[in-house]
């Protein structure tokens, strides 16, 4: 019984663990807005985003791939037990379901997360050019 | 029953916001128009989206108010909460974003410089290789057919410069430019109008903007570099006697003349213009006197002073001169 308090334990660093995603977001945004400011102001002639575009490009599937790690390591411990019969999620108000709350969680924001790194690097994409 | 009768009454007034010289649904220009397949496709989407939500909770609260399906329920959550508006607004913003280098495409020679003044606008023409604009003010030219760039930056605070009819909107910033093109594609005169607050008479800061056949814009350009056309008559003379006399000319220019102030609208033209005091007046004789007579009350906080202490004589001379100065 104790292994699996142990395994369910909820704490600080699960907490922590389902920010990571977001901070992905965080950080891409971050990148691309800084570096397509400094490409656009210092860096290129006449407007010209080809290089930008695909170093930026290579920043966001490492950023989706990581934010894709992050949901599926949440994925495990939403379903770490399995679920019941009917598809619902048994315990409430345990560690268990705490620790299955956070995973949940993780899963929702990283979905969240992937759909705001693609829409900032949209405008990258479909703009193509610094005017 | 009478308020319902009356309804379609009161709503008439809106109507004519629909149409006209300074209206988005109204429009002249290959930019406008794309804003304006976006809107009404934008709009035909809400209205869709309307009816099925209202409809669904029209079916499942009224119609048929019994325990549904769990699943089904999911389903319509993820389905209809969460896939649909992603999928939605993605393609909406991929289909603005795809349009929006267009509003921003490089010119086809002509370049206008505007800058935005509380509450007016200086209008510069720079066509294509040439090293000092026309100088021009509260109105804007433009060549139809032909693509216009548009730099924009501003004196004191931010402004907007919007003409509907033509296209998108941009803003005006002191200390920065920023960079849109019109491609106007229909000849006439449409309003445009700052979009940005920006001070007591921010809504009386219009323009006229004016498209025509590039061989026109052309002509007219050429008479718009030269100096202004001496004073014809007896009063237009007195009225240019009266303008020296006052000190006119250590704030407006009339090329040509020895007025060259800066601080005010360039005037060497200001006859031909299609509205007085940047977009507020018709260009008569009686309104001239009237801005002139009383500045401030067609203009709250407007720098220039009212010069109500001109004999009535020595202001319609005045008026005259400046009608004159086509």
């Amino acid at each position: 019984m104790s292994d699996r308090k142990e395994e369910f334990r909820t704490g600080v660093g699960s907490l922590m663990k389902i920010t990571l995603a977001p901070w992905i977001w965080a950080f891409h945004f971050v990148i691309c807005y800084g570096a397509t400011a400094v490409w656009c102001a210092r860096l290129t002639e006449g407007g010209d985003t080809d290089t930008l575009q695909i170093a930026l490009i290579a920043v966001t599937v490492v950023a989706l791939a990581c934010i894709a790690a992050c949901g599926i390591v949440g994925k495990r411990v939403w379903t770490r037990g399995g679920f019941g019969e009917d598809g619902e999620i048994p315990g409430i108000d345990d560690e268990e379901s705490r620790t299955r709350f956070l995973g949940h969680a993780t899963v929702l924001l990283s979905i969240v997360s992937a759909i705001g790194v693609v829409f900032v690097i949209l405008p990258v994409l479909m703009i193509g050019t610094c005017r | 029953m009478r308020v319902r009768s009356r309804l379609p009454f009161a709503l008439l007034p809106g109507l004519p916001g629909c149409t006209g010289r300074q209206s988005v649904l109204d429009t002249a220009g290959t930019d406008a128009h794309t804003l304006l397949t976006m809107f009404w496709v934008m709009l035909a989407g809400l209205v869709v989206i309307w009816v099925a939500v209202n409809g669904m909770m029209l079916v499942f609260r009224h119609l048929s108010p019994r325990r549904h399906d769990e699943a089904l329920a999911r389903k319509m959550i993820v389905g209809g909460g969460i896939m649909l508006p992603t999928v939605v607004i993605s393609a909406l913003l991929a289909w603005g974003l795809s349009v929006m280098p267009d509003q921003r495409a490089p010119g086809d020679g002509l370049r206008v410089e505007v800058i935005g003044e509380q509450w007016w606008w200086r209008v510069h023409y720079w066509p294509e290789g040439a090293e000092a604009p026309v100088v021009s003010a509260n109105e804007g030219r433009l060549p139809g057919g032909l693509r216009t760039e548009f730099d924009l930056h501003s004196d004191k605070v931010i402004h907007s410069f919007w003409v509907p009819a033509l296209g998108g909107k941009m803003d005006m910033f002191p200390g920065r430019r920023t960079m849109m093109s019109l491609h106007p594609d229909e000849a006439g005169v449409f309003r445009g109008q700052c979009a940005e607050f920006c001070g007591a008479s921010h809504a009386l800061m219009a323009f006229e903007t004016v498209t025509m056949p590039p061989e026109d814009f052309a002509a007219w350009l050429e008479h718009e570099a030269g100096p202004a056309v001496p004073p014809e008559g007896e009063v237009a003379e007195r009225g240019a006697v009266v303008f020296a006399e006052q000190g006119c000319g250590a704030c407006h220019a009339v090329r040509g003349t020895a007025a060259q102030g800066q601080v005010g609208p360039d005037l060497t033209h200001v006859g031909s213009r299609h509205s007085l005091g940047a977009g507020i007046l018709e260009p008569t004789v009686e309104n001239f006197a009237a801005w002139i007579d009383h500045t401030g009350d067609l203009k709250p906080e407007v720098e220039m002073p009212a010069y109500d202490d001109l004999p009535g004589d020595d202001l319609t001379a005045l008026a005259t001169f400046l009608m004159g100065l086509k």
